[in-house]
């Protein structure tokens, strides 16, 4: 072996690096005599050599220049947090093959001189590295303490507790009031795929949510589970009113499309609960709203506020028959003598209602299907551009499905 | 750890063989009209090979007056038969006809999974039994391949219950028909 | 918990290796052998519903007679009293005639273990009788196999994972050799083609690459038209030149097949055929699987040759892994057979036994004379599920004057009998097995008590043997004194143990041995082979509409695993299956009741429309009890030639049943 010989910036970095990420960001500006922020996918300052920033609590809004774009490794942009304008160098952390965060050198150094970090790419490049090792072993560190965590909210959502004084004591544990009244909220991926990339993306989903919990000031009581997150969300006052939650969705939803998950997720509210006993229907309810929520192209739905829908989750089997054979029981007469018209309404309630997917799954013209649809409304005697009457169709569809009709 | 142990049924594969079903019963002594694992003919092209799919969201479980179900940190759904009433509701809810109604004892049960089994470390005795590996076992919470689809023509709606079982769907196949 | 090491012994490809779980003397569970490299750990559906097929409420407990024959009105009988009746009747046939010619029995695969040639070696031990040869449900294949390698060998199963293509004529392993199929994946997954060529659209098809529906018995037309197409590609690695028969065999190609002619005999389109040329050429080595049902016609013999050379001249019966012709091996010939081959004891004046063939066996005798045979043993089958002619059966029934029958279950033929004496299961005696398909030799160990009063064929053999000695001291030679155990040791000769590289029997409890070295087929051996006939204008006669399939259903092997709950909740149901043609018709819907019939007879069934039928076939499937091999009566055109039964020569009309 020749002799090869370490650089001493590279050992000193790594010795910093055991202070975590805000250790790199103070080495790396030591040696680059500039200012370093570290930031998560969501902009969030989680890292810095400078000392007036907060991390967790600082949103970093970054513009580009013209001419760069995200993809690259480095880019050169300004950074406005603090009511300042900074310039800055960027560089993204990955982390199986995932953005992570960036690393951002201010262009402007504490004496005010200014330097474009000519030549200092590879040291930057270097203490990315490090940050993405070190956020990946702090995830590990978080995933090892969320196993006890996740096991009694497993309990918890799986109505596995058969005792109240259980939940109450386990809940303790993480000083988590359950005998105040929860909701339960589940963000999912739409269309999830056994794709490898689907999967970190839920990673990326908790991360997102539990964020926003703590900005909000709310103690995250957070489980996920393949393609959704699950939040265990408390309702300190009034128990009817849903302003909060929906505040909370719809500014989860806009940092979503901040990450790679864009517009993927969907949501679903469950019902209000006081005794954690009943959690776990506060959870499948959720679930419930989440599919049915989808199904209607309903944004933000909740259990409770679906009228018509809870009543297909009804137990009592005979007012769902007879609910269906009110909305469908002409065609169903109509069909007996050989029709498919059953078959078709099923179908164009599958695709949305929508023509052009029904008749290509369908093989049939669009005209016929026109015709069709046409055959239908006259039968059952409604329009089928009505919301109301399609909402019913789907309802009654949906309880021959589950009931079998 | 929480897992999702699910199954994962190639149905190009699957060649309906009943060996599962019938290796179900030797290994649980299910009689008469219990039957906690089916192989039926779903579509012109492809078998399938169904018992409960142990869901994410099973709706057995929801509507179960009596609280008998409950749900292992694997993901098995179980259900406690000395809870059971006999109401049935789990049955009418369930997509899959997983649990059967046992008219000798009025109680229902259902596939659990062989847990005490995969407990031993030892695969559910289908899948065990599957000579042309359509049937597999795995933890669909790090399962990954994108050849895998959610569901398969012919199969129940998925909606709702997200049942634990992945798909491998059956591969278009060249065929002559003798011209009478 | 104890287990034990089992083999299932039912007729089957599979012969499959089987750990039984035993709790107190009762079998609790079966599971496959891990062990045995060809089942690997695993079992089939009938497999695993063992444990009802042994502890079944309709299972025989004790011995048995009937009076009037028929009749129904079974009494219970001891061993004794049963062993006395059977032993008075043979002794005094034998007094009444002077010999043992009267004498007969019919034994066939209800359990292919080599102890239960037991029965066998006890009518040899009493010196000349009249005895069933040949091999009425592979005979012709196995013929046509050694007229074109010089003997019967078969390569190795687990080796067709190597092939680059596999092509199945006429056999449906994803219903009757459902391990198979797990190799034939595996050289998929590496690219191989699969290719299924058969007349009815099988379970197997459905898996296949390319499936090519072809008209039934047309197989050798096939061949040939593949094999022309193939020899006007040049394949310069290959050259068939040196093989024997090769200018007969080229000439014949070139000058007597007609493409035509060969489209029209096979219903198959020229591009089709084109393909499977394409294929033969294309893809090295070609594994060919010729299934028994090609042979089960009066050209089966004509098939499996054909398909023998165009192996040959695709280059593909060299020994390369992967490559070759599957059929069945004779891998049991190399055992001594110490029970089968028992030698015949001498009778002064008669040197030999009366041989009859058993694809027919029941007319044949029936037109014995001098001495007619009077007294009948049958065991491990029941001729009136799973043979033909039935009528010819029935009189024979009539005409005997003792009908015992060895079996576990109250059979069709048992119904007919006078005695019934109840059968041990596999689970319940010793035995040794050999496959014929795949090449592993295992050992059965008992592993419960017999259920109630049930016996061995070899117990039974040596019980029987003995009585007679008591009553004619020196009526036969049978050692009766021979443990299971010995004559397994028997059978494990030097030369065996060389083979199967095993040193005792004791090794076989540790699991099963594979062949040491396998029996190959070599170029040297071969010859080609061309049609002794070749009149491809003439049309075959159809007395009746309809061709008649009838193979075996997936949950039962003709009545056996009939009476399990598991695999049959409901009650049994003759199923016939017709094209959307032949229903519209006969006007039969599906669910309708229909009647099957011809000159021999009528079945009632229930008809279910197959949309992929050929439009003049009737597929109905082997059922235990309302079968349809009642309509089933063919000859050999040459009864000392041991040919498979033509069962799929029959030809059958339909109709609805009144009422509907
Ligand atoms: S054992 Fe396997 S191949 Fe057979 S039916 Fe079951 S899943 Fe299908
Ligand atoms: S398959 Fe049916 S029984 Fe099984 S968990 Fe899902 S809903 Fe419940
Ligand atoms: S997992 Fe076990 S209990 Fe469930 S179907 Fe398979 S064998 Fe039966």
């Amino acid at each position: 072996m020749g002799n090869v010989m370490i650089p001493e910036f590279a050992q000193e970095m790594l010795a910093a690096a055991e202070n975590g990420l805000n250790g790199i960001a103070i080495k790396l500006s030591q040696f680059l005599e500039h200012p370093i922020i570290i930031t998560d996918p969501l902009h969030n300052c989680i890292a810095s050599s400078l000392e007036n920033l907060e991390n967790h609590q600082t949103e970093i809004v970054i513009h580009l220049h013209l001419d760069q774009d995200f993809e690259q490794l480095f880019f050169h942009c300004v950074l406005a947090y603090n009511g300042d304008f900074k310039e800055a160098l960027g560089h993204r952390i990955i982390v199986n093959n995932l953005n992570q965060g960036c690393i951002f050198t201010l262009l402007e150094s504490a004496d005010g001189e200014k330097n474009l970090m000519d030549g200092y790419e590879s040291l930057i490049h270097y203490a990315a590295s490090l940050c993405s090792l070190q956020i990946k072993k702090d995830k590990e560190i978080k995933q090892e303490r969320y196993r006890f965590k996740n096991a009694f909210l497993f309990d918890l959502l799986y109505g596995n507790f058969k005792k109240k004084e259980d939940i109450l004591s386990y809940g303790n544990i993480w000083n988590w009031n359950l005998l105040e009244p929860h909701v339960v909220l589940v963000f999912a991926i739409k269309d999830f795929n056994y794709f490898s990339s689907d999967r970190q993306l839920i990673q990326t989903l908790l991360y997102t949510v539990e964020q926003g919990l703590t900005q909000n000031r709310i103690e995250p009581i957070t489980f996920s589970k393949q393609n959704e997150v699950v939040v265990i969300f408390p309702k300190k006052t009034d128990t009817r009113n849903q302003q909060k939650e929906t505040e909370f969705i719809t500014y989860i939803m806009n940092q979503l499309k901040k990450t790679e998950l864009q517009d993927r997720v969907a949501c679903g509210i469950g019902k209000t609960y006081e005794n954690p006993e009943e959690l776990f229907r506060s959870y499948q309810e959720a679930k419930v709203a989440f599919e049915l929520g989808q199904l209607l192209e309903v944004d933000m739905p909740s259990f409770a506020n679906m009228g018509l829908e809870t009543i297909l989750y009804k137990h009592d089997l005979q007012a769902l028959k007879e609910f269906y054979y009110y909305v469908l029981g002409d065609l169903l007469e109509y069909d007996e003598n050989g029709g498919e018209l059953m078959y078709t309404l099923e179908n164009l309630a599958k695709y949305q209602f929508d023509l052009k997917q029904t008749s290509e799954a369908l093989f049939l013209h669009r005209n016929t299907l026109r015709y069709r649809i046409k055959k239908i409304e006259e039968i059952l005697n409604i329009k089928m551009d009505d919301l109301n009457n399609r909402l019913n169709i789907i309802a009654a569809l949906k309880i021959k499905q589950l009931h079998k009709l | 750890m929480i897992k999702q142990m699910g199954f994962i049924f190639n149905a190009d594969a699957c060649i309906g063989c009943m060996a599962c079903e019938v290796a179900c019963r030797n290994e649980n002594k299910t009689f008469a009209n219990v039957k906690w694992r089916r192989v039926t003919k779903i579509s012109q092209d492809s078998f399938l090979s169904n018992s409960c799919n142990h869901c994410s969201s099973p709706e057995c479980f929801r509507v179960c007056p009596e609280s008998a179900f409950t749900k292992r940190y694997d993901g098995i759904v179980l259900i406690d038969s000395s809870l059971c009433n006999g109401c049935k509701l789990c049955v009418q809810a369930c997509p899959y006809d997983a649990p059967q109604f046992d008219y000798e004892t009025n109680k229902v049960t259902k596939c659990q999974m062989c847990y005490p089994r995969q407990d031993q470390g030892l695969l559910p005795a289908c899948v065990e039994a599957c000579s042309t590996a359509a049937l597999g076992l795995t933890d669909l919470e790090v399962f990954m391949d994108p050849k895998a689809v959610p569901a398969i023509e012919g199969f129940p709606d998925i909606r709702i219950t997200q049942p634990s079982i992945a798909f491998y769907p059956v591969r278009k196949k060249e065929r002559y028909f003798l011209e009478n | 918990m104890e287990t034990f090491r089992n083999v299932c012994p039912r007729n089957c490809y599979g012969t499959c290796g089987i750990i039984s779980h035993v709790e107190n003397g009762m079998l609790t569970k079966v599971t496959g052998d891990p062990k045995h490299g060809f089942s690997r750990g695993r079992l089939c559906a009938k497999g695993y519903a063992y444990t009802q097929f042994v502890y079944n409420s309709y299972r025989l407990k004790y011995p048995i007679i009937q009076s009037p024959r028929g009749s129904g009105n079974w009494k219970r009988i001891s061993w004794d009293d049963a062993y006395n009746i059977i032993a008075e009747k043979i002794l005094e046939l034998n007094d009444r005639y002077g010999s043992n010619l009267a004498l007969s029995y019919s034994k066939f695969s209800g359990n292919i273990g080599l102890l239960h040639f037991a029965t066998e070696g006890m009518f040899n031990s009493f010196g000349p009788h009249t005895k069933p040869f040949g091999n009425l449900c592979m005979g012709t294949g196995e013929m046509a196999i050694k007229t074109s390698f010089g003997k019967m060998a078969s390569p190795v199963p687990e080796d067709m994972a190597e092939a680059k293509l596999i092509v199945i004529w006429g056999a449906n392993p994803a219903v009757t050799n459902i391990h198979q199929m797990k190799f034939i994946y595996a050289a998929r997954k590496k690219g191989a083609k699969i290719v299924v060529i058969d007349p009815v659209f099988t379970e197997t098809a459905l898996k296949a690459d390319l499936y090519i529906q072809i008209k039934p018995g047309s197989d050798a037309y096939l061949s040939f038209g593949i094999a022309k197409l193939l020899l006007e590609k040049k394949t310069p690695e290959h050259h068939p030149e040196h093989l024997n028969g090769w200018e007969e065999y080229k000439n014949f190609l070139q000058n007597n097949v007609d493409m035509d002619q060969i489209c029209q005999k096979t219903g198959v389109k020229y591009e089709y055929i084109e393909k499977l040329a394409e294929l033969y050429h294309n893809c090295k080595p070609a594994a060919t699987w010729s299934g028994f049902g090609i042979q089960r016609n009066k050209y089966g013999g004509e098939s499996v040759e054909a398909l023998n050379s165009l192996a040959a001249l695709s280059g593909n019966i060299n020994v390369v892994k992967g490559g070759g012709v599957y059929f069945a091996h004779g891998d049991i010939y190399d055992f001594p057979l110490n029970l089968a081959n028992f030698p015949e004891k001498k009778h002064p004046s008669i040197s030999q036994s009366r041989l009859i063939n058993i694809s027919n066996f029941a007319a044949a005798i029936r037109e014995l004379k001098e001495p007619p045979v009077k007294f009948l043993w049958i065991a491990s089958r029941s001729p009136l599920s799973q043979d033909q002619n039935f009528k010819a059966w029935e009189e024979l029934f009539q005409e005997m004057e003792l009908i015992v029958t060895v079996d576990l279950y109250m059979t069709n033929a048992a119904k007919m009998s006078d005695i019934i004496l109840p059968a041990a299961s596999h689970f319940e005696e010793e035995d040794l097995n050999v496959g014929y398909w795949h090449h592993w030799l295992a050992i059965n160990e008992k592993a419960i008590p017999p259920y109630f009063e049930a016996k061995s064929d070899l117990q039974i053999a040596r019980e029987l043997t003995k009585r007679l000695n008591e009553l004619s001291p020196g009526f036969s030679d049978f050692p009766y004194d021979l443990e299971p155990i010995d004559w397994i040791k028997k059978e494990l000769t030097p030369e065996i143990k060389k083979i199967y590289g095993i040193s005792s029997y004791k090794d076989l409890l540790d699991g099963p041995r594979h062949r040491k070295q396998i029996e190959t087929v070599c170029e040297e051996a071969f010859s080609f082979h061309i049609p002794k006939k070749w009149n491809p204008d003439a049309q075959d006669k159809k007395p009746y509409p309809y061709r008649l399939l009838s193979p075996q259903s997936l949950l039962k092997i003709h009545s056996q695993f009939s009476n399990i709950s598991w695999l049959h909740p409901e009650l049994e149901e003759t199923v016939a299956e017709i094209s959307k043609k032949t229903a519209e018709e006969k006007d039969i819907k599906d669910g309708m009741k229909v009647r099957i019939f011809n000159g021999h007879g009528t079945v009632t069934a229930t008809a279910k429309i197959n949309a992929f039928l050929p439009e003049d076939v009737i597929l109905v499937r082997q059922t235990a009890k309302n079968t349809i091999n009642r309509l089933i009566t063919t000859r050999l055109h040459d009864e000392n030639n041991p040919e498979s039964t033509y069962f799929y020569d029959s030809f059958v009309d339909i109709s609805k049943k009144e009422g509907h």
